[in-house]
């Protein structure tokens, strides 16, 4: 290995190494119970939960796949990407503080758990933790990929992708199994300040060399004035991505886990202010960097232009330097990897595994179960990452259009008593069979003109939802459990609106 | 819904509306700070715009906490 790829090799090894040390120290105490294990105590406060939330959200998407876009498209992108993900914190309140008051007051511990208590439905929780599952372990299992890809070129290519795969899914898996949803929280602190860090050091570095912002503007305006404008997007589009990212980002599996690890309401409060700063934060520099790209590496096709920042760090200076700044890339990965990790881990225990298979697991052997679901699934991440299976990667395409046809039943479980079991469960099945039928290609995308698959497959769902509501009848156990919760939430919001 | 209810909804469905900015499609100019085309700008402040009115959404309307802690 030559002396600059030793270099890089270093920083990646420290930063690895820092993140597992505050992983491992913060989630040292948390093993002790189950809720403790899987939810942080329900301990989470305000700046952790910004920042775990912030860091899960945040993947190698915006480091790689936004500034590539932005090299072809424009800068454009950044309403696209940014704004629509700001528009999704209003649902921190509408969808997290109803989870966070429920869960408080009937200790559920997953989304599944609690949208089916809602109903006294295990169907609901069934199809729920399907639908969450599908899209999640898929989009777990092949963000690792992109980490040994990100390792093997800050090195040079010295370190193989696989190895860079393994390094990264070992480290998460250490801290993950010893600390839980504590230790995955402490390590996205500090990797949520690392990205916001290194990516201003990078858009600072890069524009240095091209001449500053300005001058570099104005070259770009003069050979590519089309990425300065929107030419490239229609409003259709515009509008459909709107759509997906603001209905299906909230309702994530893994930030049902933030919502219901809150300390206090606080938490949610914090996060859903800052949220749209963090938006401005990471979303201008990566947007720029890779419309500015253009002048330093023109002619890029496709996929190529994704490690256009990368790309340009390597030609402006030392490889540890570039592996400094893209630390940024792999915190990214880590923190949604790891998020996804304890929260599918917690889903199967207690959705499936208690239910269905265990009714007499002991409280205080949760922990184990749950640690051997997140070995075994790691396990399957490292055959996925080495042998990625072209279904996977069709269902990580579809996947935020996946989630978002959830948020009808979510929103409707939440705030409309007169909402059934059934309604919402043939919401959800017509809703993914919609998008399945799009994702398959048994419906060309054609028929749709601009607009996404979502449009249709959020309104159908919706059409479903309200109709099946309508046409069906709580039986009484049903009914009971509607007015218990839906009773216990109004307490609260009459209050509000006195 | 209250009148103030009805404010609160009126103003987080705000910027879902405002995102839609089809009547400055192809606005490039002014060129803010020297290089950041209009349309750019202006989500920028539609997301400062939203830190006012969530912070406001959480000083003035979020519930109490029934837990009190």
């Amino acid at each position: 290995m030559s002396g600059p790829a030793m270099g890089a090799m270093a920083v990646i090894i420290c930063y690895l190494a820092i993140t597992l040390g505050i992983g491992i120290y913060s989630g040292r105490q948390s093993a002790k119970s189950s809720e403790g294990y899987f939810l942080a105590a329900r301990e989470l406060g305000p700046y952790v939960m910004f920042f775990t939330l912030f860091a899960t959200n945040i993947s190698a998407f915006a480091y790689m796949g936004a500034p590539g876009g932005a090299y072809h498209l424009g800068v454009g992108f950044f309403g696209y990407l940014a704004t629509t993900t700001s528009l999704a914190a209003v649902f921190f309140y509408a969808i997290g503080y109803r989870t966070w008051l429920l869960g408080r007051k009937y200790e559920f511990m997953t989304a599944p758990q609690l949208l089916g208590a809602i109903y006294n439905s295990r169907g609901v929780t069934l199809v729920m933790l399907l639908a969450f599952a599908v899209f999640t372990v898929a989009y777990m299992l092949v963000q690792p990929i992109g980490a040994g890809y990100v390792i093997n070129a800050i090195t040079g290519g010295a370190i193989p992708a696989y190895v860079g795969v393994l390094m990264v899914l070992i480290f998460i898996t250490i801290y993950v199994f010893m600390g839980g949803l504590k230790a995955t929280a402490y390590a996205d602190l500090f990797q949520g300040s690392i990205m916001i860090i290194c990516v201003a050091l990078a858009f600072l570095l890069i524009v240095f060399k091209i001449g500053g912002p300005t001058e570099a503007a104005h070259n770009l305006m003069a050979i590519s004035p089309e990425l300065f404008g929107r030419g490239n997007f229609s409003l259709e589009q515009w509008i459909s991505f709107g759509l997906v990212i603001a209905l299906g980002v909230p309702v994530f599996p893994q930030l049902f886990t933030k919502y219901l690890a809150a300390k206090n309401p606080d938490s949610l409060k914090t996060t859903m202010t800052l949220y749209p700063v963090a938006m401005i934060v990471i979303y201008i520099p990566v947007l720029f960097l890779g419309a500015f790209g253009t002048l330093v590496f023109p002619g890029l096709e496709g996929k190529a232009s994704d490690s256009i920042i990368p790309m340009m760090l390597q030609n402006f200076y030392a490889p540890w330097v570039g592996a400094l700044v893209l630390s940024a890339v792999l915190a990214a990965i880590m923190s949604t990897t790891a998020s996804q990790l304890i929260t599918i881990s917690t889903m199967i225990l207690k959705d499936f595994y208690i239910p269905y298979v265990n009714k007499n697991l002991s409280a205080d052997k949760e922990v184990t179960v749950g640690r051997v679901f997140i070995f075994v699934l790691a396990i399957l991440a490292c055959y996925i990452a080495l042998n990625p299976p072209s279904a996977i990667l069709t269902i990580v395409t579809w996947a935020f259009t996946g989630y978002a046809v959830l948020t009808p039943g979510i929103l409707a479980a939440l705030y409309w008593r007169g909402s059934t079991a059934t309604g919402v469960i043939c919401s959800v099945l017509a809703g993914e069979a919609t998008v399945a039928l799009f994702a398959f290609g048994i419906i060309p995308a054609s028929v749709l003109g601009n607009w996404q698959a979502c449009v249709p497959a959020v309104i159908i769902s919706t059409v479903v939802l309200i109709v099946v509501s309508l046409m069906t009848k709580h039986s009484p156990d049903e009914q009971r459990a509607i007015d218990d919760k839906h009773g216990f939430m109004d307490s609260i919001f009459k209050s509000q609106n006195a | 819904m209250t009148g103030k209810a009805m404010f609160w909804f009126i103003m987080m469905f705000l910027p879902f509306v405002l995102y839609v900015d089809f009547w400055q499609w192809d606005t490039v100019n002014p060129i803010v700070f020297g290089w950041m085309p209009w349309h750019v700008f202006y989500q920028v402040l539609l997301n400062i715009l939203m830190v006012v009115i969530f912070a406001g959404f959480c000083k003035y309307h979020w519930p109490k906490n029934p837990f009190n802690d």
